[in-house]
């Protein structure tokens, strides 16, 4: 008995081919939902696992770190995390701190504005109009490459070890990576947008306002970010090279008197504030570029 | 009325030499009516299609739109594009408005304008969604509603519908014929697809590759308004196979029949 | 002009840039603005004197060997556990949160704490230097085998290929050009970092020379050392990508791949 497919051609009256149904199919599960309890119960574990990882390895560290501290026979080198907890938190209930703290804030917000200003600025030259990119791209390229930490003594020579030379090296740090992200965030819009936009019959600002820059933006706050960080770095390296006030003149004291709790302190604070800040800045590009991250989960 | 006279376009290739994209170009289209130009691939269809939207100047020849030449865009033209070109970042009724605020309208303005349109594509209900959230076929008729919205003589589409799974596609083909009835444009359409060709043309232009240039223009003496129907009929078939003769002659098939 | 190539065109913009840039320097220097801008000729003079006395020389050799000995293992580690990360799901639960930390923390920071633990002396240095590297190269590492196209494996894994077969012949030709992009930014931080050491201590090395020149105000033969450290980095960034080119005949453009993570 051979399956019945339909009545052909020949054999029916009317010439037309009529639908025969040989096999009714079941209807379909709803999808996404855990139809078992098991399902579920192994759905719910599987999303708490890799957290038990991540603070489980995060406690192992800060054990090891704990044990290997006291098992130092002397607390001139390397001391348990708990002494540096302690240090930290009797030096900030201190005046001297934190005056030391905006010592070493002042120059690095100025510099970090001001790395943000130019950088922006310039990255939109060089990603819109290629140009400034060719003029540019010897000193850019250059400064990418170099070392930036190898510009303080000429920074000292320029402007003393005031605030002046300061700003100046944190600009430095910052001012190269929001330019580079910035021009790849304008040089790299999607060119069917700019068509579309050309097509009708914008104008150049007009296209620059509407299509061009906010496209651009995602690229921009990234560069906002690593630049920020850069900035950090900057500020770092001025307080160990330059180390007359702030937070430096206390890493200095700290090490030469070998209060190494105190020294460890306030490089868990510079940490402290160096991730914040990355924190801060990754929050404020998520906002920013949402529509990017939730188009780049559809695709 | 478009007049395409002597249309030619060259360009140049990496190792120094040039390449000629179209050769020789004449044709005319007019006013309300609905033109295709299908081709195979390579012929410069889309390029042309940019000529007329002013987005592409030729080496050769020029474009007049009721008499004047085309040097740039313009108000009276408004184009659709394959991958709809949509604004993430913006939701569908500032998107459907965002031609109108490219000529100077407020943001504010321009989205009021930007309703009835958005309604005309019956997406009225998605006006403060994003464009990620709608799916292929609706985001095209966003991109149609924002080529209306500014109000031009001339639409030019770009194979609309060419990113889109084929049952979609054959409704935006009803839904496009549906509203054209209504609006009244001028069309100038670029496709791939002879189906679609046939279904929605007062005229088909056939065109030629390497280099890219008119091999026949054909009327399709079809009913209007076009049915569902119609896609049986044995004047749409005869069309249909009448292109697909000439356009596989043009890709080098090897056991196509030798052209007439 | 207009006959050029766009490439030809921008490189002679950018020597035009050049030029230009030097001629205001030369400007500048000429009419001594600045103790700290020397006119450029005489930079250029002094670059003659410097780069062959045997004092920078000595500088250049010692920063060399500390490289020498603290990046070829970190790169190597780096390696192992960025494919153990990539590929094994509970490592990189474990390692993770520790990986991420260290790349979002200023590595500057930690040099004070390592002088304190090391001393004043090269293992300070080593010991910069793998911090700086040893972590990027994971990431990117992991990020590479990441990459790895999952239907390849199955299809492997349909012709009998064992997880030690599949790790060889399918995750690391798939994570080598990540890999090399984690390698290639390492050789940049390396420099960074032998740099940043040796100028906190002050006496070896090229960061020494750099702090006791600028502490001698020897403006000219500072400059001269700088453009030497700059030149330096990129051509080591070109001869990696020179390698990394040979290595990865199938990817176009190495120097193009997005890094996983370039840190601070």
């Amino acid at each position: 008995m051979g399956r019945h497919r339909g009545r052909t051609h020949e054999a029916s009256n009317s010439g037309v081919w009529e639908p025969v149904v040989t096999h009714q199919g079941e209807p379909s599960i709803a999808s996404g939902e855990p139809y078992t309890a098991e399902a579920e119960r192994t759905m719910t574990a599987n999303r708490w696992i890799p957290w038990a990882f991540r603070i489980g390895s995060v406690g192992v560290v800060l054990l090891i770190w704990e044990l290997y501290g006291r098992a130092q026979e002397t607390t001139l080198f390397f001391v348990p995390v708990s002494s540096v907890i302690a240090a930290l938190w009797e030096q900030v209930q201190t005046a001297e701190f934190w005056d030391a703290f905006r010592q070493t804030f002042i120059p690095f917000v100025w510099g970090w504005t001001l790395s943000l200003a130019v950088g922006i600025v310039a990255g939109l030259l060089i990603g819109r109009f290629s140009t400034f990119d060719a003029l540019t791209k010897p000193y850019v390229t250059f400064l990418n490459a170099l070392p930036v930490s190898t510009l303080v003594p000429i920074a000292v020579i320029l402007f003393g070890i005031g605030y002046a030379s300061r700003i100046l090296v944190v600009f430095l740090f910052g001012v190269v990576e929001v330019t580079l992200n910035t021009a790849a965030g304008v040089r790299y819009v999607n060119k069917d947008l700019v068509e579309m936009g050309e097509s009708f019959n914008a104008s150049e600002t007009r296209l620059f306002r509407k299509v061009i820059l906010p496209a651009s933006l995602p690229g921009i706050m990234a560069g906002v970010r690593i630049g920020t960080g850069r900035a950090v770095v900057g500020m770092v390296v001025v307080e160990i090279l330059l180390v007359a006030v702030g937070m430096g003149r206390l890493i200095l004291r700290y090490r030469g008197r070998f209060q190494s709790a105190d020294l460890f302190a306030v490089v868990l604070a510079l940490i402290i504030f160096g991730i914040l800040l990355q924190v801060l800045a990754r929050q404020v590009e998520r906002r920013v570029s949402k529509w990017k991250y939730e188009m780049e989960q559809i695709a | 009325m478009i007049e395409i006279e002597g249309i030619g376009r060259r360009f140049n290739t990496r190792d120094g030499g040039s390449f000629e994209a179209l050769k020789d170009v004449s044709f005319s289209v007019n006013d309300k009516e609905f033109f295709s130009i299908i081709g195979p691939s390579g012929c410069g269809k889309t390029t042309l299609l940019k000529m007329v939207a002013g987005l592409v100047k030729p080496t050769a020849g020029r474009i007049d739109i009721d008499g004047r030449t085309v040097i740039g865009p313009g108000d009276d033209r408004a184009m659709v594009f394959q991958q709809f070109v949509l604004l993430p970042w913006a939701d569908i009724l500032t998107n459907v408005g965002f031609g109108l605020e490219l000529r100077g309208m407020s943001r504010k303005e321009s989205r009021d304008a930007a309703r009835p349109h958005l309604e005309q594509v019956g997406l009225t209900r998605f006006a403060e969604h994003y464009p990620h959230e709608l799916s292929g076929g609706m985001q095209q008729r966003v991109g149609l509603a924002r080529a209306l919205a500014v109000g031009p003589d001339i639409l030019l589409m770009d194979e609309p519908f060419g990113a889109l799974d084929a049952q979609t596609r054959q409704l935006m083909q009803e839904d496009l014929m549906r509203l054209w009835e209504v609006e009244q444009k001028t069309v100038i359409f670029v496709t791939h697809s002879m189906d679609e060709a046939a279904y929605l043309s007062d005229r088909v232009l056939v065109m030629d590759t390497h280099p890219g240039r008119v091999r026949e223009i054909l009327d399709v003496p079809l009913p209007r308004p076009r049915e569902e129907g119609v896609r049986r009929s044995p004047v749409f078939n005869e069309l249909t196979s009448h292109m697909w003769r000439e356009l596989r002659g043009m890709m080098g098939d090897p056991t196509a029949p030798a052209p007439e | 002009m207009r006959g050029m190539s766009a490439k030809n065109r921008s490189r002679l913009l950018s020597i035009v840039g050049l030029v230009a840039g030097l001629a205001i320097w030369e400007l500048i220097g000429r009419l001594e603005l600045s103790p700290a801008f020397p006119p450029v000729t005489a930079v250029l003079a002094a670059i003659g004197e410097v780069w062959t006395s045997p004092r920078f020389l000595d500088a250049f050799r010692e920063s060399m060997i500390s490289i020498a000995i603290a990046l070829p293992p970190s790169i190597v580690f780096g390696i192992g556990i960025g494919l153990l990360l990539g590929r094994y799901r509970p490592v990189e639960w474990a390692l993770d949160p520790l990986v991420n930390t260290f790349l979002s923390l200023p590595l500057v920071a930690l040099i004070p704490v390592l002088f304190l633990i090391f001393g004043l002396g090269r293992g300070s240095i080593l010991a910069t230097i793998v911090i700086y590297t040893f972590f990027i190269v994971v990431v990117n590492t992991a990020a590479g085998v990441r990459t790895t196209d999952p239907l390849i494996v199955e299809m492997a894994t349909s012709f009998g290929a064992g997880e030690r077969q599949v790790l060889r012949r399918v995750v690391l030709p798939s994570a080598l050009p990540l890999m090399f992009a984690g390698v290639r930014i390492a050789t940049g931080r390396a420099i960074r970092a032998v740099i940043i050491a040796e100028q906190v201590i002050g006496l070896i090395g090229l960061g020494g020379l750099v702090q006791r020149l600028g502490g001698a105000f020897a403006v000219e033969q500072l400059y001269a050392v700088i453009l030497f450290i700059g030149f330096f980095g990129l051509v080591s960034m070109e001869a990696v990508s020179t390698v990394e080119r040979r290595a990865l005949p199938w990817v176009a453009a190495p120097e193009d791949i997005e890094p996983a993570f370039q840190g601070a």
